[in-house]
């Protein structure tokens, strides 16, 4: 069609307005096909990873070991499989945790080099090895022996290879984990602890359970979906797929009414081509289909681009995915209905806001149209009814302007919002992360070293404070909690309830990340089942402790034992300002605070990444939010430009006029993004917080919040300095032109 | 001489073809006059305006307004001067959409030190009552009336006006010429209409006739009538 032929000038005509939506397309399918094929490439492979190594059912700790474990397999039906470990400082800070290889259950894969075979032989977790410069062929030593890195290998549940269980991230400077052959683990010189592996192939453990909680007394029983180092990668799979979709979506929805607002800015200008075209005898369809073009060419260029962008990132992003957590990409894969998704996806969002559009313009008879602008200069009933009588006039000019276009301030204010959600994600993680760090950890554990003996002793020898604790749940709601007894005068541990006061440590205090699982408020009453002998104990809750780490209840240390039917003065852990003289082969696991506070530093760094890139996109959704929709008022206003021109105005007047319209708008949809963002992240880490023993606090501090309005205030005057030039453009002949029409 | 041209040339060009040029424009023009610029269409009535108005540039000669050669100034100060000095009123009024009356008044009266009262000039052109209503709920001639009141309430020395009756019906236009016509007497502001319409000379105190870019005549219009005795 010979229209067609206009479609290329008009683009180049407004280069600046149609890349940006290209752009904005190509962004949100680069982040759906790549998101979501990533994240289902690491979880197919982790499925497969699962398979392929047996990942264990459940892990626990007996008080006396199994005498006869083929036995025991034969009458329950199951696996089990012991497997010995003990941690080994390898250098001041960082310790390596090293276990015997097992060949029946959670046994390693081997992700590069090979399989030990001699006792002198280690394999290392990759992530650890990387961070720490160990290659294969380099000796290793631990606890004097000196040991040959042969391969490198992933184990299921230690993905995601957490020191303790209540870290909150992976810290691989300072904890590594490896495995050594049987023999050399007999011949190491510490006992260390070991763990019994269980599977069963027809899922139920609840007979084997009961008996050894009889004949063995369970000390530690934990399922394998209750175990961290195994569930956080599913939460991680969640929120990401969440995001997957929930990103691309919006800034779609974004360009979709970008585009749309474009789109209805052309045909206004053009109804009387439109209606010139129409009396030709073009059909609506023809015409329709000429407009349609240009959507076409924003969502396909944008797609495919974005598309193959995402392709190209698949497997970065699967490999940043996998530095976190510890699954091999056995087979990486495409999983090809996104890649479809990816290119189809625009076309769902940008049509339909297109075709209300054209249908607008449309429905007008072929004189109407020709005749033009009888349809654009209608006054709103904003405009009419506005009183604007005391302002000064470049305020009244910019507030004219303003509600000129409700859909396209709309477009403005939810680019905006959206941008700075984007932006002010950053700001809330790092904020959130101090605040975690300092109000919640520091404040409340004041120990610096927390022993956990292997067996309940009854008198403390040791020096510190000594407590104890057991496992529970509440059955269909927590799988599972620590409840501690301290000493009621414990130096140690700092509760304060929600207003800052400290609680009284004679009461029975809840977590808040428990409470909240549990729906208790202070005075109810709930019913816990110890997890290793399935007996109830009713108790009354009487205060909530502002914490957000760790699903925990507090009670004095003689109530916890006398619950339990144990001397008053027993005890398990013990807390300590000082380093502790207590033999090793007594401790069961021991850790510094100082190692919590290294995990937490550690984390930001890795993040920078993904955090600036984020920032990237954000800056760059703000760019083009702002520079479109200045464009479009420039364009609509030049002929008023030109006016103010001739009338003198000087190039300063009128870009404050025109240009510092939209700083209102701007900060609206600033000022919406965070309660927006807080809502949203709130919403999106409770989805899957269940399984997760702690309550990410979100935060943003004044400064964070001003640093993020600095930035998009910077954008704003970048987008400025670009629409300057094109303000500047305007010849004074514009006005006199339209004279001549 | 408040007004006066010496030698003033300039031309339009398509890639390397001349499309246009006036050439050798000169005259004189005393302040409180009312001058007619008549011509047939393209023999370049407008862009004269535009050279006197500092919307465009000579390509040589000199347009001196009082003692500043206009020609020489920077286009900061040619701004300046626009502002200051220059009304303009077109053909077809270029007022603002989204504005009402009043506000599309307000625009030039925004910058300018020597405004006069928006009231006052609103009233002088008979459209104070219709002062909060918008242009496109007006008539052209009260749009021209209101075009009128921007260029009037910056209190300028010059009223340049294109064709300002172009689009407007023999009554109405000749109410618009009355008013031009009051604004000179009350304002002593000197007035250039730019016209095809031969019959609107006759209001005026000079005569200044273009044929393709020339000053084909130039004369002091001795029967000088008031606009109210223009008929066409
Ligand atoms: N900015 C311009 N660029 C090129 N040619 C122009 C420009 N302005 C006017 N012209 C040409 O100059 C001639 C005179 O125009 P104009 O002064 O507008 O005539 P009038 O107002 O007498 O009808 C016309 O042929 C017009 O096409
Ligand atoms: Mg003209």
């Amino acid at each position: 069609m010979v229209l067609n032929k206009r479609i290329f000038r008009v683009l180049l005509k407004q280069k600046a307005i149609y890349l940006g939506s290209i752009v904005l397309v190509m962004l949100s399918s680069l982040l759906y096909s790549n998101l979501n094929i990533a994240m289902k490439n690491v979880e197919k492979n982790k499925d497969l990873f699962l398979e392929k190594t047996n990942v264990e059912d459940a892990k626990i700790i007996l008080q006396r070991p199994i005498d006869d474990i083929k036995k025991l397999e034969d009458e329950f039906n199951i696996s089990i499989e012991k497997r010995r470990q003990f941690d080994a400082k390898i250098s001041e800070n960082t310790t390596l945790r090293v276990f015997e290889k097992t060949s029946k259950v959670d046994f390693p894969y081997i992700v590069e080099g090979s399989d030990i075979k001699n006792s002198n032989e280690i394999l290392l977790e990759p992530n650890f090895a990387k961070t720490n410069r160990y290659n294969i062929g380099d000796k290793i030593r631990v606890l004097d022996k000196d040991f040959t890195i042969v391969g490198f290998f992933a184990m299921p549940d230690y993905i995601y290879p957490l020191k303790s269980e209540g870290d909150i991230m992976v810290n691989y400077k300072i904890f590594g984990t490896a495995i050594i052959s049987n023999k050399a683990m007999d011949e190491m010189p510490t006992k260390g602890n070991s763990f019994y592996l269980l599977k069963s192939p027809s899922g139920g453990l609840e007979e084997v359970k009961e008996y050894l909680g009889k004949n063995n007394f369970i000390i530690f029983w934990q399922e394998i979906n209750d175990n961290p180092r195994f569930n956080f990668v599913n939460a991680k799979l969640m929120g990401s797929a969440k995001m997957a979709v929930a990103l691309p979506a919006m800034i779609l929805l974004l360009t979709s009414l970008l585009v749309a607002v474009v789109l209805w800015r052309m045909i206004k200008t053009e109804f009387t081509q439109i209606g010139t075209l129409y009396a030709l005898g073009y059909t609506k369809n023809e015409i329709a289909m000429h407009y349609l073009s240009f959507v076409n060419i924003i969502a396909l260029t944008g797609g495919i681009l974005g598309t193959i962008l995402g392709l190209l990132l698949v497997k970065p992003l699967s490999e940043y995915f996998t530095f976190y957590f510890n699954i091999p990409l056995i087979d990486n894969s495409f999983d090809y209905k996104y890649i479809l998704g990816s290119l189809l996806i625009p076309y769902v969002f940008i049509i339909p806001s297109m075709l209300i559009v054209l249908y607008k313009a449309l429905k007008h008879s072929p004189v109407k149209l020709m005749r033009g602008k009888i349809e654009t200069l209608k006054i709103g009933f904003i405009e009419k009814n506005i009183k604007l009588n005391r302002l000064r006039f470049p305020s009244k000019f910019k507030i004219r302007e303003i509600t000129k276009s409700i859909p396209r301030l709309f477009v403005l204010i939810f680019g905006i919002t959206l941008a700075s959600m984007f932006l002010m994600l950053g700001f809330l993680y790092r904020n959130s992360i101090d605040y975690l760090l300092n109000q919640s950890l520091n404040d409340v554990f004041k120990y610096e070293y927390n022993y956990v003996l292997k067996s309940y002793e009854a008198s403390n020898i040791y020096g510190g404070e000594e407590y104890n604790f057991s496992v529970f749940k509440v059955n269909g709601k927590v799988e599972s909690f620590a409840v501690f007894g301290i000493k009621p005068n414990s130096q140690f541990i700092n509760l304060v309830d929600k207003n800052g006061n400290p609680i009284s440590k004679e009461n029975i205090i809840i977590t808040k990340p428990l409470a909240k699982t549990l729906k208790v408020k202070e005075g109810d009453t709930i019913v816990i089942t110890n997890k290793y002998n399935n007996d109830d104990y009713t108790i009354k809750i009487d205060k909530i402790a502002e914490v957000y780490t760790g699903n925990n209840i507090y009670m004095p240390l003689s109530k916890l034992n006398n619950l339990l039917g144990f001397d008053s003065g027993s005890f398990i852990g013990i807390f300590a300002k000082e380093k502790l003289n207590i033999p090793e082969e007594k401790i069961l696991k021991f850790e510094t605070k100082n190692d919590i506070n290294e995990a937490f530093k550690a984390i930001i760094n890795p993040l920078r990444v993904s955090l600036g890139l984020v920032s990237f996109i954000a800056f760059f959704i703000a760019l083009i939010v702002i520079y479109v929709v200045t464009g479009l008022s420039i364009e609509e206003n030049k002929t008023n430009i030109s006016m103010f021109k001739i009338l003198g105005y000087t190039h300063k007047e009128i870009n404050d006029l025109i240009l510092n319209t939209f700083t209102i708008p701007i900060i609206i949809g600033f000022v919406l993004s965070i309660p927006l963002l807080i809502k949203s992240m709130d919403e999106l880490l409770n989805s899957f917080a269940q399984n997760v023993d702690f309550a990410f606090p979100l935060k943003l501090n004044a400064v964070s919040i001003i640093l993020g309005f600095l930035i998009l205030y910077i954008t704003f005057e970048i987008s400025k300095y670009f629409s300057k030039k094109n303000i500047f453009k305007i010849p004074m002949s514009e006005a006199l032109k339209t004279q001549r029409e | 001489m408040f007004i006066q041209l010496n030698n003033v040339n300039k031309e339009f060009k398509s890639g390397k073809n001349l499309v246009f040029s006036l050439k050798n424009i000169s005259f004189n023009v005393n302040k409180g006059q009312i001058i007619t610029i008549l011509g047939p269409s393209g023999s370049g009535k407008s862009t004269l305006l535009n050279l006197i108005g500092g919307i465009d540039r000579v390509d040589s000669g000199d347009i001196l307004i009082g003692d500043v050669n206009i020609s020489k100034l920077s286009d900061k100060d040619l701004t300046l001067y626009r502002r200051n000095k220059i009304g303009f009123v077109f053909q077809f009024y270029n007022l603002i959409p989204n504005l009402n009356v009043y506000e599309n008044v307000e625009v030039a009266a925004n910058i300018s030190k020597q405004s006069l009262s928006l009231e006052k000039v609103l009233d002088s052109v008979g459209m104070l009552d219709k002062k909060d209503k918008f242009p496109q709920e007006l008539s052209g001639g009260e749009q021209q009336r209101v075009s009128i009141a921007r260029a009037l309430v910056k209190n300028p020395e010059i009223l340049l006006c294109d064709e300002p009756t172009g689009a407007l019906d023999f009554k109405t236009a000749k109410e618009i010429l009355m008013l031009l016509e009051k604004i000179n007497k009350e304002y002593n502001t000197t007035i250039f209409i730019v016209t095809h319409n031969t019959a609107i000379s006759s209001m005026a105190d000079r005569i200044i006739r273009l044929r393709s870019g020339e000053i084909v005549e130039d004369k002091i219009n001795s029967a000088k009538i008031s606009a109210e005795g223009v008929e066409w």
